[in-house]
């Protein structure tokens, strides 16, 4: 009678580790924890304190419906955000097209010229652009001596030089998801649509681009996303006429500490995220477009 | 992050553009110096604490802020047997506010302004300033407050550029662009343009408060579209000095770096500025007690203060350092009382009720 | 619908084409008729062009030099799309975002056919490729051998000049391959069109094929029918890629009636003559099929024997397939008909195989 004494010792060796399951939990366990104290506890306290502060209720919702400061921002953000994907996704799907197309070597090339600028502090490149873009900048000057305008032009402290900063700081975010998209699309697909009588731009119309769609779209959430949390480019190349809903909640939390408003804010944005990227894991491999898939 | 720079915030990034010889055209130190250095700083500031309840710990902006704060202040405190320990992470309204809060406060002196006072106030976040140990007669009254007390002196000023402005214009001169075509640029800040807007449109310096606001903002209405709004004093710095503004209200400390480096293309007046005090104040339950209140008395020496104005340009709190201060830098005080004279003095009151409603309105009118 | 009616054929022409990617010269000077209503397969190993040269048929690949006319037209230049030829790709290329009616009526809607139109003769095709009941799905949800009939359908429907195959069954197991073949052929004698056909499976090309090309090293080699090729085959190239051939090499030393005496390492061959007799001295190669050789008895009638020892021998069910080390020639397979199994040789036995000296084909070493 060894057998019973055996799994008897091995249960009693094995103690917490008692099945595989509980072993994969005692496992991520201190990644939980982490992710508890330093996640989803601030989270919750930020929930918490959108109903409680200054006093509990829904008063700090009720803004949204009352305050015409509050919705004009959020009408900002919104069409700021809605506009730069927009722009985005037309200059990422052109890149992320040649990318695609291109030989291997000018493949790498390309890649660094789009991942280049991810390194990059946006500080920096908002000043770069601010060279570029000012009245007595790059392309002002060029205009101006080429004759083409006798005036400069206003591209910058407004809506179109924080959309031009903005669109420069997101186009690898577009273009990533895109070309890995592109990518798996089937050429073979291409020269089919070619050779039962599509042209080019047949080809691209009726098979390539449904087939690029779902890149899109998870290129166009995830655009949207970090537009909507945007603070750094509006506040730089908006000339402080650029609200947008994170300086919005900055200045209520560190200058005129309106905690409650910002909290609220800060939910409504957790809200509306959570929403789309539930609606993108729907529509696309999440797995795939993080790149874990 | 990059936020919007309050004046002690700004103090430390100028000084550290100056003692790094920054050239004129170097918009990485800048962007350094707007943003990203405070938060690094932050990390490493929180070390400083007080060991027991002699040592008091100065909450600042850092950077080069520390070796002017050293020499200015922590140095002279120690000949009388007291210690000062600088931390530069910057003390901002939220910090404080979740320091006291929370109950675990480490800081003992905060380098803070006026809103600070209007917005913690009311919390209850600070403590009573002692003036049994805090002599006012070391200082301008008007900028002694039951929690807060003035440590140096700064100013909004009006500048402009030269070779586009002819003439000395006038802060009316400024909402006239007719008169002055170009862009104009200012503090995304209710505070001090609301003042100058007023005195623009012909309310006398001494009868600016109750400040009223609705005057203010329709007199920024009429320029709304030539105006830029700065976050960070080195973001005005650099618009006027590339010439994207014909004329801007900004900080003096400012104006006086732009004057130098543009070699007087750039220059400004005092006159119709709005003088406005840096404050110390104490968060509430601060762990050296008393022994605060000392290091701020200690600090009110005028050597210290001139010491102060020469490395950074922040004008002394003392008026008895005015016979201290070297001719040339006379000019460039704002608290000289040649200067002091023809400016208007910011009344802390006024925001204790409204600044946070005012602050508000303003973002909401520049930003419509 | 047309379909079921015999469609006239077009003529194609390809004169002197090739192409060189980089250094590699994938096509070399070919040229290649194929007459209206032609099965034509072009057979050759992985990288021996045939693909390439589909492709400047299909007009995805440029020539470098040379032309391609059909019916007398140069078409050398025209894009894919202009050539109106129906093409199945290896691996089908279905496009999958489409269900299997709108994949196939892909080529109707690009030439803008009327609704009615598309509808009729999107039946008719799926109808003629035996697919009826699946119109709504999306290509995923089909097996290997209906995704097949899919892309059948969709290169038939717009009735293209010719029909253009690359490798379409490759994909699929060996039976449904059968069945496939089976239904390709009648679908070829069904619609009349030129089919061209590109493949590395011999049993594919001498099944289907009216005629094959066989290529090798960008080069045409040879061509002619399945028969042709595999009974008279002129290269040893083709003696050995188009079923299994020995090979018997020697120089020639005598002439005798309508052959020619020869001798390779002191064994003496007879051998039949292709053409005009190969003068004496000069060297020869003759290719024998494993299934044209017999095991002989001792003393019995055969143009040429050759002894050697039995090294293995391996059933295949029809055939056991013997191989013997012979003295001279080296290792010579045989094939024997299974029903032949009682007297199967032991392995290490000693025997004799015999040929006539027609069973042997004389061919060109490449």
């Amino acid at each position: 009678m060894t057998a019973p004494a055996d799994s008897a010792r091995s249960r009693a060796g094995l103690g917490l580790f008692a099945s595989p399951q509980t072993r994969y939990w005692l496992l991520i366990a201190p990644a939980l924890l982490l992710m508890g104290v330093f996640y989803i506890y601030p989270i919750g306290r930020v929930l918490w304190m959108s109903v409680t502060v200054p006093a509990p209720g829904l008063d700090n919702y009720e803004l949204l419906a009352s305050s015409a400061s509050i919705q004009r921002m959020l009408w900002t953000t919104a069409r700021i955000s809605v506009l730069t994907t927009i722009f985005t996704l037309l200059l990422a799907y052109v890149v992320a097209y040649a990318l695609v197309h291109s030989s291997p070597r000018v493949q790498r090339w390309m890649f660094l010229g789009v991942l280049v600028p991810l390194w990059i502090s946006v500080l920096v490149r908002a000043f770069a652009w601010f060279v570029l873009l000012r009245r007595e900048g790059l392309i002002n000057s060029a205009l101006m001596a080429t004759g083409v305008t006798d005036s400069p032009l206003s591209l910058i402290w407004n809506e179109t030089g924080v959309m031009i900063g903005m669109v420069h700081y997101m186009l690898p975010l577009g273009i990533l998801p895109i070309f890995s998209n592109m990518r798996d699309i089937d050429q073979r697909c291409i020269a089919a649509a070619r050779g039962l009588g599509a042209s080019r731009f047949e080809a691209f119309w009726r098979v390539f681009l449904p087939l690029s769609l779902p890149g899109v779209v998870g290129a166009s959430i995830l655009v949207f996303i970090f537009s909507l949390g945007f603070f750094v480019t509006p506040a730089l190349l908006g000339g402080g006429k650029t609200l947008m809903i994170a300086e919005y909640i900055k200045v209520q939390i560190l200058e005129v500490v309106r905690w409650g408003v910002a909290s609220m804010l800060a939910a409504v944005l957790l809200i509306v995220i959570g929403v789309l990227l539930a609606a993108l894991s729907r529509l696309v491999n999440l797995r795939k477009l993080f790149g874990a898939g | 992050m990059m936020e919007k720079q309050s004046f002690a915030e700004d103090c430390r990034a100028l000084a550290a553009e100056l003692g790094s010889g920054q050239t004129r055209r170097d918009l990485i130190r800048s962007a350094l110096a707007l943003g990203v250095a405070p938060a690094a700083l932050a990390l490493g500031g929180g070390a400083a604490r007080a060991q027991s309840g002699k040592e008091v710990v100065l909450v600042n902006f850092g950077g080069v802020a520390m070796k002017a704060f050293d020499e200015a202040f922590v140095k002279p405190f120690a000949a009388q047997g007291g210690k000062i320990v600088l931390d530069g992470s910057g003390a901002l309204n939220g910090k404080i506010l979740t320091m006291v809060q929370s109950r675990h406060v480490t800081w003992d002196i905060c380098d803070a302004g006026i809103t600070t006072l209007a917005e913690l106030g009311p919390h209850g976040a600070l403590e009573k300033i002692d003036y049994s140990i805090v002599d006012k007669k070391k200082l301008d009254p008007t900028f002694a407050y039951d929690e807060g007390v003035v440590n140096y002196m700064f100013s909004s000023v009006l500048a402009w550029d030269k070779s586009k402005v002819s003439g000395e214009p006038t802060l009316a001169d400024f909402f006239d662009t007719k008169k002055y075509p170009g862009r104009r640029m200012m503090r995304k800040d209710s505070q001090a343009m609301l003042e100058l807007a007023l005195m623009a449109d012909g309310v006398p310096k001494d009868k600016l408060y109750p400040l009223d606001v609705k005057r203010a903002f329709a007199k920024i209405a009429t320029i709304k579209k030539d105006l830029l709004f700065w976050n960070s004093g080195s973001e005005s710095q650099s618009l006027m000095r590339d010439g994207e503004c014909v004329m801007g209200l900004l900080w003096h400390t400012r104006a006086n770096v732009l004057a130098d480096e543009t070699q007087g293309r750039v220059t400004y007046t005092f006159k119709d500025g709005l003088l406005q005090p840096g404050l110390w104040v104490v968060p509430k339950g601060n762990p050296a007690g008393k022994e605060a209140m000392r290091a701020i008395a200690s600090m009110q020496q005028p050597e210290g203060q001139v010491k102060l104005l020469a490395a950074m340009g922040n004008g002394p709190a003392n008026p008895a350092a005015d016979a201290l201060v070297p001719a040339e830098l006379k000019k460039k005080n704002p608290s000289d009382a040649a200067n002091a004279a023809i400016q208007a003095k910011i009344n802390a009151e006024w925001y204790k009720a409204n600044h946070s409603k005012t602050f508000q309105s303003f973002l909401d009118l520049i930003s419509s | 619908m047309t379909m079921t009616a015999t469609i006239p054929g077009h003529d194609l022409s390809i004169s002197r084409v090739s192409k060189t990617f980089g250094t590699f010269k994938a096509v070399k000077d070919v040229s290649l008729d194929i007459k209206g209503g032609e099965f034509l397969t072009m057979l050759g190993p992985s990288g021996s062009g045939k693909t390439t040269l589909l492709m400047m048929i299909a007009g995805f690949v440029q020539p470098d030099q040379g032309s391609i006319h059909l019916d007398k037209q140069p078409i050398t230049h025209l894009p894919p799309e202009s050539r109106n030829f129906g093409m199945v790709f290896q691996g089908y290329a279905l496009f999958p975002h489409l269900s299997v009616f709108d994949n196939v009526a892909f080529p109707l809607k690009v030439r803008r056919r009327p609704r009615a139109e598309i509808e009729e003769k999107v039946k008719a095709a799926l109808e003629l490729v035996k697919l009826t009941t699946q119109s709504e799905r999306l290509p995923r949800q089909l097996s290997g051998g209906q995704q097949q009939r899919v892309a059948l359908a969709r290169a038939l429907v717009f009735t293209p000049h010719l029909l253009l195959l690359d490798e379409p069954l490759s994909a699929l197991d060996k039976k449904l391959r059968a069945e496939l073949q089976e239904e390709l052929k009648r679908l070829h004698r069904k619609v009349g069109l030129s089919f061209i056909y590109v493949t590395h499976d011999q049993d594919e090309a001498l099944s289907m094929s009216d005629r094959i090309v066989v290529m090798s090293d960008g080069r045409l080699v040879e061509q002619g029918t399945p028969s042709e090729l595999y009974d008279r085959p002129r290269t040893a190239f083709v003696a050995d890629f188009l079923g299994k051939s020995n090979f018997v090499r020697g120089k020639v030393e005598s002439h005798v009636g309508d052959g020619f005496v020869f001798s390779g390492d002191g064994v003496r061959f007879v051998q039949k003559a292709r053409d005009a007799k190969p003068g004496i001295g000069s060297k020869v190669t003759v290719a024998l099929r494993p299934e044209k050789l017999s095991i002989v008895a001792p003393g019995t009638e055969s143009d040429n024997r050759l002894s050697g020892v039995v090294r293995e021998w391996n059933y295949f069910g029809s055939e056991f397939r013997v191989l013997v080390d012979t003295a001279g020639c080296g290792p010579i397979s045989v094939s024997l008909p299974a029903w032949t199994a009682g007297n199967a040789p032991e392995v290490g036995q000693s025997l004799e195989l015999g040929w006539s000296a027609r069973a042997g084909m004389e061919v060109q070493e490449a």
